[in-house]
């Protein structure tokens, strides 16, 4: 078993006693899940191993930070590794706090959002450089000696995100399917019903979708050439958060919007990753302007070409 | 999910033979319009067909004496390319995709050795036998009927919607051999190669809503087959169309389509005096690029499952649902980044709109695909 799968399965199993814990909803930190992943390296794991880190790529790490996030991200695991891994990068000390890349938001009449821990830490970016800052924006320090570029963490953050919508989606797949089994209308389970067969179907092909363009966002990010496959994937991904949140709770009924069912969280979480480092306005308006200097099938085979160091059978 | 859906990176070969394709097609790129490109593989011409047969490209993964066994993914790159192109690959199309390697997995040494030569150069060309006036996405409720006669068949019925049969010298059809529809369904049917010129066969083009003939009503009266005609084995008909469409479903013929009309707007754009084209405008076609490039993507863990053998049904009829999607609403996206599009790009949007329908019916309607992929699901 590789590093990757073994912290995979790790992963899973926390996640899973996470669930059967009761928790508040509004929570951005489960402070039992945090310690035990600090415990197992995962807030380092991109980190290369003399900063105490496993030094794994973005494509290792694909499946661990899209089942954290179809898990609803209890913890701020994928922001925590993202952030350490840019400090990491720019030379610098990783955090030893859970670090948000962007403050979680999406209550009615509440600007900070969910409950973020008191000492947690936030990587915000500050015209060229990046500080990692207390929560409150106004009494921002800069920790980082040499901060990240900017533009580094534009890009990481809008993959991470990425990721982790494509997590989210198959998250809301699995619990609808699992909820169109188990609720029976009209003397039958909802999965019985061809409309919403079908509808369970277009919520796969969302996934489905998200996930390839993450996953070929990755492999290029992880060989150096990443800009135009993350601008591809974010893009996606907004897509996808569009028209599978919308299928997932259509599935659901009014069960789905209660705070307490996970799918809230989910959503929750999808929209606000959305429109996280870039929407796909931005990245639309990149694309197209890489079409029109590069010919539009260039772009295509630029962004969707994995790096050309396959075997020859 | 999770285990094997790594994007496989593509081997050298492919991409030494994306540049020999690319060249190739460069003797054509002043002779086609965009309006013929935006036929894509429904376009028909003997001779490129024939060109490109010469140059071992056809049938390229079959193994020696009839191909050159190469891999599948340089026959994805050679395939996009020529999507991408808009080449008229419609004549060697169907038997390079399906037809070819069923009959190289279930037909005999006498089969192989009297169709494959001649569909690798590009002279040979296939049909698909499968629709019926009453047999459409139910497929099992066929009515076209083969019985024994000395030495071989009688064929009786009708087959419908058989695209390009006008130009192909051979049809792979479905008959059934045993029994009645009703009661037999799936059970009792049988595939024959049946060669078109035969007595008793009648093919009638069918006029579409753009004025074109491409499918056509394939009507069978007494037509006899020899025994060695037969394509399989006796009764297993639906297993080997079933394995058949499993080919049909992922290539990338099925979120391409309409591609030459992007490629023709963006060179377009580019040459626009005023250098500053509006956001708005990049932005739909920055989304029609990113969607086809996922659809890339998807098509890629495709071509990694077929080649690592592995089932790739559930990404393969996904990829067709929303690569005709996207195939769809293609030509209107591309008529919005215009005021005035140039005339020949206006008249392949026209053509594009009007052929659209069609996207997400053949090769199985949407329908039938959100069904198969709801079993996946395992609420079917």
């Amino acid at each position: 078993m590789s590093v990757s799968e073994i912290l995979l399965e790790q992963v899973v199993r926390l996640h899973a006693e996470g669930q059967n814990r009761r928790r508040d909803e509004t929570e951005e930190c489960d402070p039992v899940l945090w310690a035990k992943a600090a415990e197992l390296g995962l807030p380092l794991a991109m980190c290369p191993e003399e900063a105490g880190g496993f030094g794994l790529k973005w494509s290792e790490l694909f499946d661990v930070l899209a089942h954290s996030a179809s898990c609803g991200e209890p913890a701020p695991l994928g922001d925590t590794l993202v952030a350490n891994a840019l400090l990491c990068a720019a030379g610098t000390a990783p955090a030893e706090r859970p670090v948000f890349l962007s403050l979680p938001a999406g209550f009615a009449g509440s600007d900070t959002g969910g409950i973020v821990p008191a000492d947690a830490h936030v990587l915000i970016a500050d015209g060229e450089s990046v500080a990692l800052s207390a929560p409150e924006g106004a009494t921002s320090k800069a920790i980082a000696a040499r901060p990240p570029r900017d533009d580094q963490l534009t890009l990481a953050g809008a993959l991470l995100r990425s990721v982790q919508i494509a997590g989210a989606l198959q998250g809301a797949l699995d619990l609808s399917v699992r909820y169109a089994q188990e609720r029976s209308q009209f003397g039958r389970s909802l999965s019985k019903f061809q409309a919403v067969q079908h509808m369970l179907a277009q919520l796969a092909s969302e996934a489905v979708a998200t996930a390839a363009a993450a996953r070929m966002a990755c492999a290029r990010m992880d060989a150096g050439e990443g800009a135009l496959a993350v601008a591809i994937a974010k893009l996606r991904a907004g897509r996808g958060v569009d028209k599978g949140a919308m299928l997932a709770h259509q599935i659901h009924g009014a069960i789905g919007v209660t705070l307490e069912y996970p799918l809230a969280r989910l959503s929750r979480n999808m929209w606000r990753w959305s429109e996280d480092f870039g929407s796909q306005r931005h990245w639309a308006v990149v694309i197209g302007r890489a079409g029109l200097s590069q010919g539009a099938w260039e772009t295509v085979v630029a962004a969707s070409d994995p790096a050309g160091d396959g075997d020859d059978v | 999910m999770r285990a094997g859906n790594e994007v496989a990176a593509l081997p050298p070969s492919a991409l030494k033979l994306r540049q020999e394709v690319r060249e190739f097609l460069a003797d054509y790129a002043t002779e086609w319009t965009t309006f013929d490109r935006a036929h894509s593989w429904a376009g028909v011409d003997r001779e490129f067909s024939r060109a490109v047969g010469k140059r071992g490209w056809i049938g390229m993964t079959w193994p020696p004496p009839w191909g050159s066994g190469r891999s599948a993914f340089e026959r994805l790159v050679l395939q996009e390319e020529m999507l991408a192109a808009g080449a008229p690959v419609g004549l060697h199309w169907v038997a390079d995709r399906q037809s070819g390697p069923l009959i190289l997995k279930v037909g005999t040494p006498e089969q192989q050795q009297r169709y494959l030569p001649g569909i690798a150069s590009g002279d040979i060309s296939f049909c698909i036998g499968m629709s019926e006036p009453n047999a459409g996405s139910d497929l099992a409720a066929l009515e076209s009927r083969a019985d024994r006669d000395t030495g071989g068949w009688r064929l009786n019925g009708t087959k419908l919607w058989t695209t390009n049969a006008q130009y192909c010298q051979v049809m792979i059809g479905l008959f059934r051999t045993q029994g009645p529809a009703r009661e037999m369904r799936q059970r009792g049917l049988t595939q024959f190669l049946i060669e078109l010129d035969s007595q008793g066969v009648e093919v009638r083009p069918i006029a579409d809503l753009n004025g074109e003939s491409h499918f056509n009503e394939v009507v069978f009266n007494d037509v006899f087959v020899p025994d060695e005609r037969l394509l399989g084995v006796e009764g297993e008909g639906w297993t080997q169309v079933t394995s058949e469409l499993a080919l049909e479903r992922s290539g990338s013929e099925r979120f391409l389509s309409a591609f030459p009309l992007v490629t023709a707007a963006a060179a377009n754009l580019s040459e626009l005096s005023e250098p500053k084209v509006e956001n708005a405008v990049l932005a739909t076609l920055g989304a029609l690029i990113a969607e086809t490039a996922v659809l890339r993507s998807l098509s890629l863990m495709v071509a990694g499952k077929l080649e690592r053998d592995e089932d790739p049904s559930y990404l393969a009829v996904i990829t067709k649902d929303l690569g005709a999607e996207l195939e769809q609403r293609t030509a209107p996206a591309v008529r919005s980044l215009f005021d005035v599009p140039p005339a020949d790009l206006r008249r392949a949007i026209d053509h594009t709109i009007r052929a659209a329908p069609t996207f997400s019916l053949r090769g199985g309607a949407r329908e039938i695909l959100r069904g198969i992929t709801a079993r996946s699901l395992g609420v079917r």
